[in-house]
């Protein structure tokens, strides 16, 4: 059975111009212990999906299902969600860790205040005790000591040291090191990371990805990797889910996906890295708009392959190899 | 360690504030076309006596002769003597300072706890019948006259609902003298009938001045608060899943709070010039009654040094919002 399982989900927003259909019929399922990138460009809905799973949409509506361990996570209430999932067996690393950190709280006490409710051998807290939340002290010395801990596992220097400081006396590697601390601290079943290296040089991304990666393997978490870099996703990845205007196109076992991508945009956006002639073929058109967005395959109107049924339809997930499914009328040859 | 030593470069710097404030104060009280040394000669005097007056007082002196013997007699302590009640000023004053400063601490903190979690809820819930009224209501605040709203809560719950008295601080005896704070000293010394009917007098006067400082932080802690809505940190601790208590009620509020207590150390500007009036109102025997009578009896000397020791509470006043300002934000105490 899958740890996560998405079944036509569907998110829709409201906007001046009307509701913008940023999910249409989502599936997703993410088994234990894997990790599984999601990946498509700006506003393709990856991260609408994640903030769907950990129930934070705001002024978003959802519709589908979102099973986590069997358990219906839209049935089951966006206040229980929050005190008894969100933080606890679901937790989250951010985008931008600069901005994400309290700047006037210092490290430590922004893992105190985590763990005084998401400590993994606590109940989850009642509301009443979540009302009464600025009265009652909760901290515990030995949550400082996992703290600790954990800063060592994330390779944070001094980590004693690191629990005074403020967010900003520390370095953007290091800040990000600290968040995904954070999410590995309540001893989460799944960790849904939004573009967790997008904000950091170059040369630490690749550092903080491969630690993340080696810390949920070790751990046997499972990941959700929401990135728009095909590269990054190919190195750390067991499958790929390719979005596209809250769509997905093709969902694949990283090596078979790869190999013999079957998707028109995942072909273009393959071809659109840079290849070893060294020459960037890029799609034409642009990203159509969610309000009101083409009916059928929403890639129809940039496809090379569209036909009149890609418009009026949209196609059916079809497995063609082994985990390997797909959402075409008219895929690329293998 | 810095913070003190933060402290302490602060409060020296309020000295070259002061001695600004002196020379001002200073110069306003000579333009006014008054002459206080017929003044202080009397009705009958003759001109002469007047001459012989201002030569003993040394009001012929050059004006910044007069500014350096005044300078040179405050530092000794001595604010001259008043011609109203012929005592010390700086006596006068001080046996006034606790009323003025329980008055004002009353109504700043009054201030505080209305301020702080009504621009909070108006944050919250923007747009909303409540947040529109909340803005009403403080835009009147900064709008009404003190001295009006004054009359008008007098004649409200003094002659109408007959619920508060309608001046003075205290009835029957005060208690033992230990801060000259008459709510402070009673709570120290287990005296709860003048707890009760210091309270119960100081409640009328701190409502007039608190409004319009209620108002001011409404303002700013509805602002502050929005802003701090919009930053990222929100959004996480949302994914994470903390309660909603602490992301607004801590994490929220202390990012807007900087904002908030900068503003809290301006404002006391004017709650110390609305205790001027209100003082005067509600016969309140503190600087502010003291200032206003003063005026009224061309008092110059005793002008003077309540305006001094108004401007040198302000000046205090700063420090100790700049101090908790460095509490508030870590950032600031390391600039």
């Amino acid at each position: 059975m899958s740890l996560l399982e998405v079944q036509r989900l569907f998110v829709r927003y409201p906007t001046e111009r009307g509701p913008a259909q940023a999910l249409d019929g989502v599936s997703l399922s993410i088994g234990q212990g894997e990790v599984v990138g999601l990946v498509g460009e700006s506003g393709c809905g990856k991260t609408t999906l994640a903030k769907a799973v950990l129930g934070i949409l705001g002024s978003g509506e959802a519709e589908g299902v979102i099973r986590f361990r069997g358990q219906d996570l839209l049935g089951l209430g966006a206040d229980a969600v929050r005190r008894e999932i969100r933080g606890r067996a679901i937790t989250f690393v951010p985008q931008d860790p600069f901005g994400s950190l309290h700047p006037l709280y210092r490290v430590g006490d922004q893992i105190a205040d985590l763990m005084a409710w998401k400590a993994p051998d606590t109940a989850p807290p009642s509301r009443l005790q979540e009302r009464l939340a600025l009265f009652t002290r909760r901290r515990r010395p030995a949550h400082r000591d996992a703290a600790i801990a954990m800063l060592r596992d994330v390779q944070i220097p001094n980590p004693e040291q690191a629990l005074a400081k403020l967010p900003s006396e520390l370095s953007g590697g290091q800040r990000q090191r600290l968040t995904i601390a954070m999410a590995l601290l309540p001893q989460p079943e799944l960790i849904l990371a939004d573009e967790p290296t997008t904000a950091l040089d170059v040369t630490i991304q690749a550092q903080v990805l491969r630690l993340l990666h080696n810390l949920v393997r070790e751990k046997g978490v499972s990941l959700l990797f929401t990135t728009h870099d095909l590269g990054v996703a190919s190195e750390i990845c067991d499958r790929i889910v390719v979005m596209y205007a809250g769509q997905e196109a093709e969902v694949a076992p990283t090596r078979s996906f790869f190999a013999a991508p079957r998707h028109p945009y995942t072909a273009a956006l393959l071809q659109s890295l840079p290849n070893e002639q060294g020459v960037l073929r890029d799609i034409p058109g642009s990203i159509p708009p969610l309000v009101n967005p083409p009916g059928g395959c929403r890639f129809h109107p940039r496809c090379p392959n569209a036909s009149a049924r890609c418009a009026a339809e949209r196609p059916p997930p079809v497995e063609v190899a082994p985990g390997h499914w797909l959402r075409c009328w008219h895929p690329v040859a293998a | 360690m810095p913070l003190l030593l933060r402290f302490g470069k602060r409060l020296v710097w309020s000295i070259g504030t002061l001695l600004g404030v002196v020379v001002i104060v200073f110069a306003i009280s000579n333009v006014i076309p008054a002459d206080p040394a017929a003044l202080v000669a009397g009705d009958s005097a003759t001109a002469e006596q007047i001459a012989e007056t201002r030569a003993r007082l040394g009001l012929d002196l050059p004006l910044y002769q007069q500014l350096f013997n005044y300078l040179g007699r405050l530092l000794q302590g001595d604010m001259g003597t008043s011609i109203f009640t012929a005592r010390p000023i700086a006596e006068d004053l001080l046996g006034r300072l606790p009323a003025t400063i329980e008055l004002a601490l009353g109504s700043m903190l009054l201030a505080v706890l209305i301020g702080i979690p009504v621009g909070v809820i108006s944050a919250l819930k923007r747009g909303s019948l409540l947040d529109h009224a909340v803005r009403v209501l403080t835009v009147s605040g900064f709008a009404v006259a003190n001295f009006w709203l004054a009359i008008m809560l007098q004649l409200l719950l003094v002659m109408w609902l007959d619920l508060l008295p309608l001046f003075g601080r205290i009835e029957g005896d005060a208690p033992a003298f230990i801060t000259g704070l008459y709510t402070v000293d009673a709570l120290l010394t287990g005296n709860w009938r003048a707890l009760g009917d210091a309270l119960w007098h100081l409640a009328l006067p701190s409502i007039t001045l608190a409004l319009p400082v209620a108002a001011t932080i409404v303002r700013f802690t509805r602002t502050g608060v929005l802003e701090a809505l919009g930053r990222p940190f929100v959004p996480y601790a949302q994914a994470m899943g903390l309660p909603p208590v602490i992301i607004v009620w801590r994490y929220v509020l202390r990012a807007a709070l900087t904002s908030v207590v900068t503003q809290i150390g301006l404002v006391t500007g004017t709650l110390l010039g609305g205790a001027v009036v209100v003082e005067a109102i509600f016969d309140w025997p503190g600087l502010g009654g003291y200032t206003v009578n003063s005026i009224m009896m061309s008092d110059y000397s005793a002008v003077m040094g309540a305006a001094l020791w108004i401007a040198a509470m302000y000046v205090i006043t700063n420090v100790i919002v700049d101090a908790v300002q460095a509490m508030v934000d870590p950032r600031a105490a390391a600039r």
